[in-house]
This record gives C-alpha cells, sequence and structure tokens, in this order.
C-alpha cells in the first residue's frame, strides 16, 4: 500500500488548516474573461476579476488550470507518492479537467495519476476532496478512495437562482431573446448543479419566491447531513437576502447551523457575480 | 322531412305545399341539412342580440359570435354533402361542430349536436321518437363535457328542451309538432335562466348560451313551419368558397380523413399503420368506429388500409395547398423553435396580441395561438398547434376563462398527453409558464404550474360595452372599468386613473413587481406615465412596463 497525495484546484474552496493537514495540492486557476486574464489561487485572490465584473455585463469566459502549474505539481509528488488522485470540477464547466488529464500522459509508467470528475464545482467539489483525504489518511487505498467518491456524487446537490441573466446568454443557456425580455419581466431562473452541467429548472420573477423555491428544495430531503449557503461576491452586501434565507431554511430544517461562502470564479463565469443558492450532502 | 318539398332541389326555397298544415313524419339526411342551414341563419341574424348579452360590460369572446363560428364550421362539413342518411349527416355535423367549437358556448354546442349525432346513428331517418331520444342525448352529452355544469346556462336550456320533447313525441307523430313544443320549452327556460343564476339577474340578462341554442332551434322551427329566413349574402359566399377546391399543386400532400367501422377494430395498431403511412396522423375511437386524420402525399395508401378494415365514411380528401394557404392568411398559430430542448413536455399558450406572443415566446412556449378577449380560438386551431409541436406530451395555457373549455376539447382529440392547465389571465399563463420545471414529468408541471398561476393578481383594463350594474359597481357605456381577478371592482375617467384605482383593491403593497402589459392603442409614453404613477402610489413595488399590443385592454397588470 503506497502513499496517496490529493490535487485539487482553488474552486473547492477548501479551509487552508484542512490542506494543511492533508496536505492537499490545491492548484491555482487561470480565468480568461473577455479579453483579460486573472490568476487566482493560493493566496491571490479574485478581487480584480469581481470588480470588472461589478463594472459591466457578463463577457465570455473560461477557466483552466495553467499547465505549468500541473505539470509542477505532478513532478513534485511523484517524488513523495505513489498514487496521486486529482478530482477537479465538471468538465462541461472548466478546462482544468482536460488539462490535467493531458498533463497526466507525460507522467505515464513513473506515477500512477489518476484524474477524477467531480462533476459537480465549489463546495460540491470540496465535500469530495475532503472525503478523499481523509480516506487517504485512513490508509485506505486508491480503489477504495474512488469508490468512496463515486459513491458520493449522486448524493450532493446545488440549487441557485441568479437575477441577472447576461451570465446565462454568455454560457448558451438563455437566448437573447430571453434575456432580453427575462431582464425587463425581472426573471430569476433557478439552476440546478447536475451531472456536471448547470441546468436551468422552473424560473420565478420575485425574490421571496426565489427564496422559498430554495428552501422547499432543501425541505425535500429525506436526510441531510449538510447543508451551505453559496452567495456570489456582489450579492447583497448588506446581508438581507441571506437572512432571509437562512430564515426559510430554520424553518424546514429547525436547529440546524448553515455556513454561508462566497462562491468561487468559477461559479461567478457561470452564474454571474450575484447568484444566491444552496448546496445540500445527503450523506451516505 | 320527408313531405313534399324537402324533395324540391333547392332547400331554401319554399315551395307552396297542396297541404301545408301535413304532418312531417320523417326526418333525413337532407332534411337535417336544411334544419342546420336554416338554424344557422337565423342565429347569424340573431348574433348580435345574442352579444350583447354578456353579463360582463366587457369586450369579450361574444357569445353569438362564438356559436355562429361553431354552426358554421358544422354546416361546412354538409353542405355538399349528398349524403341521406340521417345518422351520418348528423356526424359530420358533430364533427364540424367539434373542430370548429369557439369559446364555451362552442363547445358546450358541439357536445350537444356529438350526443345527437351518437344517439342517431346508423338511423336512416328520424321519427318524432328518435328526435326527442336524440335531444336528450345531446343534452346528457352536454353535461358531461362540462367538469362543473352550471344551471341557469345552455346546459338548462338543452336538458328541459329535450324534456318536453319526449312528452311531445309521446303524444305526436308530427316532427314540426314536436319542434313547435320544443321551442315553446326552450324559451320558457331561456326566460328562466336569471332566476337559477343570480348573477345574470344582476346583469339584468339571460343566458346568452341558452338564447343562442333557442335562436337555432327557433330557425328550424321556420323551416319546418315554411316559414323564409334571409341567408346572408356574404355567408352564402363564404360557404361556397370553401365548396371550390383549387387545382392542386404538389408538393404539399394531402389532408385525408375518414372513420372505419367494423367489429373489433384494434386502435393501437391502427395509430401505428397510419403514422407510418404519413404525417400529422391522428387516429382515436374504439372497437366499433375509428376516425383516421393523416397527411400523406398519397392519399390512396392509408385509404385501401382504412378498406381493409372495415366500411368507411366520411371520407375526406383535401389538397393541403388550399388549406396552407389559409394557415397563412389566418396566422392563426406560430409554431416556434422550443427554446429549450432539454425538456420533452411542450407548451400551448393562447396570447391575444403580437407583445404578449414575444413574452410567450421568450419564456419558451413551444406555439403560441393569437386569440383572447372576443376572439377565442377553436378547438381546432388549438389541436392544430398541439400536434405541430415536437413533444408527445404537451401543456395548454388557454389563459382566457372562455378558451378553457375549447382547450380541454383539444385535449381530448389529440392522441398526444396534453394537460390543460386553467389560467384565466395573461398574468396567470405568464407565471405558469415561468414554473415549468423541465426536469419534472408532466403531471407534475400541471399541478406545480396550476399553483404558480395563483399566486399573481391581475389588473384589466377596459371599456364598458354597455351599462350595467353587477358586482356593485354600477357603470356606464363607454366609461373606463378596471377588473382585479375577473371580477368588476373600479370604473374611472382614464385608463390611467382607473389602472390606480383597480391596483388599490389588490393587495400590490404586500408584493414584490407590478408589471404592466401596455395595449395596441397605448402608446409607448402613456404607459410609462402610467408607470411613475404606480410608482408614487407604489414607492416599495419594482414597476415594470411591457408593450402586449393587446386589443381592446388598454392595460392588463400583475402583481406578484
Amino acid at each position: 500500500m503506497g502513499r496517496i497525495r490529493i490535487i485539487t484546484d482553488i474552486t473547492a474552496q477548501l479551509p487552508p488548516e484542512l490542506v494543511a493537514q492533508h496536505h492537499i495540492t490545491v492548484l491555482p486557476i487561470e480565468v480568461r474573461f473577455g479579453d483579460e486574464v486573472f490568476l487566482v489561487g493560493p493566496g491571490r485572490g479574485p478581487e480584480l476579476l469581481y470588480e470588472r465584473m461589478a463594472d459591466g455585463l457578463a463577457k465570455p469566459a473560461q477557466i483552466n488550470v495553467p499547465v505549468s502549474a500541473v505539470q509542477e505539481a505532478y513532478s513534485k509528488l511523484n517524488r513523495e507518492a505513489d498514487d496521486i488522485l486529482v478530482i477537479l470540477s465538471s468538465g462541461h464547466l472548466s478546462k482544468s479537467l482536460a488539462t490535467a488529464r493531458s498533463a497526466a500522459q507525460a507522467f505515464l509508467g513513473r506515477c500512477r495519476i489518476t484524474v477524477m470528475d467531480s462533476m459537480s464545482a465549489s463546495k460540491g467539489l470540496g465535500l469530495l476532496v475532503e472525503a478523499a483525504a481523509r480516506a487517504a489518511q485512513e490508509g485506505q487505498p486508491l480503489d477504495e478512495i474512488v469508490r468512496l467518491i463515486r459513491g458520493m456524487l449522486p448524493h450532493i446537490y446545488m440549487l441557485f437562482f441568479v437575477d441577472r441573466l447576461d451570465y446565462l446568454e454568455q454560457g448558451g443557456r438563455l437566448g437573447s431573446a430571453q434575456t432580453l425580455l427575462g431582464t425587463m419581466l425581472r426573471i430569476k431562473p433557478l439552476l440546478l448543479v447536475e451531472d456536471g452541467e448547470i441546468i436551468p429548472l422552473e424560473k420565478v420573477r420575485t425574490q421571496l419566491m426565489a427564496l422559498e423555491k430554495l428552501a422547499d428544495f432543501v425541505g425535500e430531503f429525506a436526510s441531510i447531513q449538510d447543508v451551505y449557503i453559496l452567495h456570489g461576491p456582489l450579492l447583497d452586501h448588506d446581508g438581507e437576502l441571506i437572512g432571509e434565507l437562512e430564515d426559510l431554511l430554520n424553518v424546514v430544517l429547525p436547529n440546524r447551523q448553515f455556513p454561508v461562502i462566497e462562491y468561487d470564479p468559477l461559479l461567478a463565469c457561470h452564474l454571474g457575480p450575484a447568484g444566491l443558492g444552496v448546496a445540500v450532502y445527503e450523506g451516505i | 322531412m320527408t313531405d313534399e318539398r324537402t324533395r324540391s332541389k333547392e332547400a331554401l326555397d319554399i315551395s307552396p305545399r297542396e297541404n301545408p298544415d301535413a304532418p312531417i313524419l320523417l326526418c333525413d339526411g337532407r332534411g337535417l341539412k336544411r334544419l342546420i342551414r336554416f338554424g344557422l341563419a337565423w342565429l347569424e341574424r340573431h348574433q348580435e342580440a345574442i352579444n350583447a348579452l354578456n353579463v360582463y360590460p366587457v369586450p369579450d369572446g361574444d357569445t353569438g359570435t362564438n356559436m355562429l363560428l361553431t354552426m358554421q364550421s358544422a354546416y361546412q362539413e354538409i353542405h355538399d354533402s349528398p349524403e341521406e342518411e340521417v345518422g351520418v349527416i348528423a356526424q359530420k355535423v358533430a364533427h364540424g361542430a367539434l373542430m370548429g367549437a369557439r369559446g364555451n358556448s362552442g363547445v358546450i354546442l358541439s357536445q350537444i349536436f356529438r350526443g345527437f349525432a351518437r344517439s342517431l346513428e346508423k338511423v336512416q331517418a328520424f321519427d318524432t321518437v328518435q328526435f326527442a331520444a336524440a335531444l336528450r342525448e345531446a343534452a346528457t352529452t352536454a353535461y358531461k363535457g362540462v367538469i362543473k355544469p352550471v344551471e341557469g346556462t345552455i346546459l338548462t336550456v338543452a336538458r328541459e328542451l329535450a324534456e318536453a320533447s319526449v312528452t311531445a313525441a309521446a303524444s305526436s307523430q308530427d316532427l314540426r309538432y314536436v319542434l313547435e313544443h320544443v321551442v315553446h320549452a326552450a324559451q320558457e327556460s331561456v326566460a328562466r335562466t336569471p332566476t337559477l343564476l343570480p348573477v345574470l339577474a344582476e346583469a339584468g340578462v339571460v343566458d346568452a348560451g341558452g338564447q343562442g341554442l333557442l335562436v337555432i332551434l327557433e330557425g328550424m322551427l321556420r323551416y319546418a313551419k315554411g316559414e323564409p329566413v334571409s341567408i346572408d349574402s356574404e355567408l352564402a359566399a363564404a360557404v361556397d368558397l370553401h365548396a371550390l377546391h383549387p387545382e392542386g399543386e404538389e408538393g404539399y400532400g394531402y389532408d385525408i380523413q375518414f372513420i372505419v367501422h367494423g367489429e373489433g377494430l384494434q386502435v393501437e395498431e391502427i395509430r401505428e399503420t397510419i403514422a407510418s403511412m404519413g404525417d400529422c396522423a391522428l387516429v382515436v375511437g374504439d372497437s366499433r368506429a375509428v376516425k383516421v386524420h393523416v397527411h400523406s402525399p398519397e392519399p390512396g395508401t392509408p385509404i385501401n388500409y382504412g378498406t381493409s378494415l372495415g366500411s368507411l365514411s366520411r371520407v375526406i380528401v383535401e389538397n393541403m395547398q388550399e388549406q396552407y394557404q389559409d394557415f397563412i392568411l389566418s396566422k392563426a398559430q406560430r409554431p416556434t423553435v422550443p427554446a429549450e430542448p432539454l425538456s420533452g413536455i411542450g407548451t400551448v399558450v393562447v396570447a391575444p396580441g403580437p407583445g404578449l406572443t414575444k413574452v410567450f415566446e421568450s419564456l419558451g412556449a413551444s406555439a403560441v395561438v393569437s386569440g383572447g378577449q372576443t376572439m377565442n380560438p377553436s378547438t381546432e386551431s388549438i389541436l392544430n398547434a398541439i400536434e405541430s409541436i415536437a413533444s408527445d406530451e404537451v401543456i395548454v395555457l388557454p389563459n382566457n376563462k372562455n378558451i378553457v373549455l375549447a382547450a380541454q376539447q383539444a385535449q381530448t382529440l389529440s392522441a398526444k398527453r396534453v394537460e390543460v392547465v386553467r389560467t384565466v389571465t395573461v398574468p396567470q399563463g405568464i407565471s405558469a409558464l415561468l414554473s415549468l420545471n423541465y426536469q419534472a414529468d408532466l403531471a407534475t408541471n400541471a399541478r406545480v404550474m396550476t399553483e404558480a398561476a395563483k399566486v399573481v393578481e391581475t389588473v384589466e383594463i377596459t371599456q364598458a360595452i354597455r351599462s350595467v350594474q353587477i358586482d356593485g359597481v354600477s357603470v356606464e357605456e363607454g366609461e373606463f372599468i378596471g377588473l382585479v381577478n375577473g371580477k368588476l371592482r373600479v370604473r374611472g375617467d382614464s385608463p390611467n386613473q382607473t389602472t390606480i384605482s383597480a391596483l388599490r383593491e389588490t393587495d400590490a403593497k404586500a408584493y414584490e413587481i407590478i408589471t404592466v402589459y401596455y395595449g395596441e392603442s397605448i402608446s409607448p409614453e402613456e404607459a410609462e406615465q402610467l408607470a411613475d404613477q404606480i410608482e408614487k402610489q407604489f414607492p416599495e413595488q419594482e414597476v415594470e412596463v411591457v408593450d402586449g399590443g393587446q386589443p381592446h385592454y388598454y392595460y392588463i397588470l400583475s402583481v406578484e
């Protein structure tokens, strides 16, 4: 049984103490937003990107891990681990997965590198990485860890609503006519992260109804291990909306804490910087 | 009717008879055809009078017009048919009425014909007893067609005249005598409708649908008594035009319809076979009779197949070029590319006005049927929209209370799985369509959409088309009136001022968004002025202004 090291990227939003404890390698990401490229990584926040987002309309966006950073991580871990497990955001939402896979080719025969699609993003990805890291710490073999992660995948749910439609239009999730009239009508689509994609569900017109939909969604689970509130970096500076969501969640799920997390640049690029939603882990 | 004059070639010439009082013992297919024609002509003459019986003083789906269009569609099915069997003519009438049914009264009228036809199946010519039995079946079928039958409407009239016909038929073999009693009973029944339905009494009118049925029967009686009715030349021209089939052009194929009669017919099997022969296959029926409707470049194939199963009736082969032109002219239905291909569920919505059509399209409606107040689309145009979209599961949003029944008729006629979500205003329809969840199944969506329709309040601003006192509000003809959730609540001197008063009648202050859809007679500037006024009155609420383009209604507002 060999030593297993885990790689993910900054969008997993892992707490620094967890990263240190489990020797997790956290890759930076490059965010191409319009004509500009922003590097976001450990010790390098996304503030500049968010300033651009605050300035105007959505722009074409692409997220990737820098090839050099992946290669460097592989080279380093190659020496200290027998197995490298790479868990990244859904391949539908970023190019990181493809980059990590092609970079692994060069290490064929020298080191076992397993690249897994989390089929999720943000906190959902983070939950998977955390579970993998704990299992590795306990000394479980790679196969078991991969099985564990695959088993967890269908039990992680994320639902959001957004009130800006231009990011959905940029991402090809709404037509331009829909965006125009939808914006006039203040339409707020609900979006589910499922099978690695962001899928539009129903739409509502008022914030209250959107919040109620989120609470109803959480209320429908028979058992729940964790619920997180995820919000965009530019949402709701006075916290009023988040407070209302907490109140509604307390009704469907009393006596619980709902950690509030600002979601990562990847979700900001897909949902826009002002979405609000929940991540639910049922437990297995 | 097999007295002397029915044998004359032109039915509308009431030729002098040797004995005008001789009893009429039987009525065959040709006789029924003329009865229908006289009923139609008499109805046309009274169309406006029936329209004026609207309970609400709003430009609404006019009952007289709706019943007339339904009757016209019924008559077009038979006007050039030489058929002598009355059962077959009755079937054709029922089919024509069904497909052309507009508005609730038209749909109920089509049900009346359906029951009438069912009772006369295989009958060569009916006598008084068979006539009475058919009227009874007509009333029963009409009641069944409505989920919650309301007394004091056309239903009551249909039932009471049927009861009278049974009594009359027991004492006479003369159809004319029975028809006289039927008309008399219908008159009394119509006169009683305000005592059964308080809203009629309040408005000081009798039930318009009941009156329409009475007028049709009166026209028939006039024929039986040899009294002329003037046939509007325009109508005659329209009917004749329809009879002219233009020379076929290749490329559009044929529209083939027939009914197979036989024993132990396998509907599923027939449906599959027919579907393989062409497009837009519609196969409905039971083990004894199956209605087939298919578009095919080769009309012989489905017809030959039908002949192999049993005897055919009501064979109609039409060149679709003609229908295509009708379609282009009417633009009744605008199938669009589904904006959200993720869903297997299609949506058909009814929308008045180009702006509202755009709104519904942008929200992902698969097909928009134009229609609404005063322009209720027919069952057939809703059915066509259902059939035109790519999904096998369809949700229909009628968005008007007078279109709900036609939508439900289209539902029963379609081979697809169809749910009608009973939205009765445009804002309800928008709210329902938004809540369509592409991940959920048909039944769940229908339930969720019904719920979503309830959370929005609707304000409609129009002009009173007559003076009336209703819902405790007294209005003069020409005054501006505001309806809140379909009830007349306020009146005013200008559309904008009336809107503000109507909004005060809602719970607007408790909601987030007020949306103004302005009609075709309102300029964008006027709409913006209204929005400013609303914002002053309701500073907490967001106000949005959208070009609705609807006729008759200055403004439609949603509060949610």
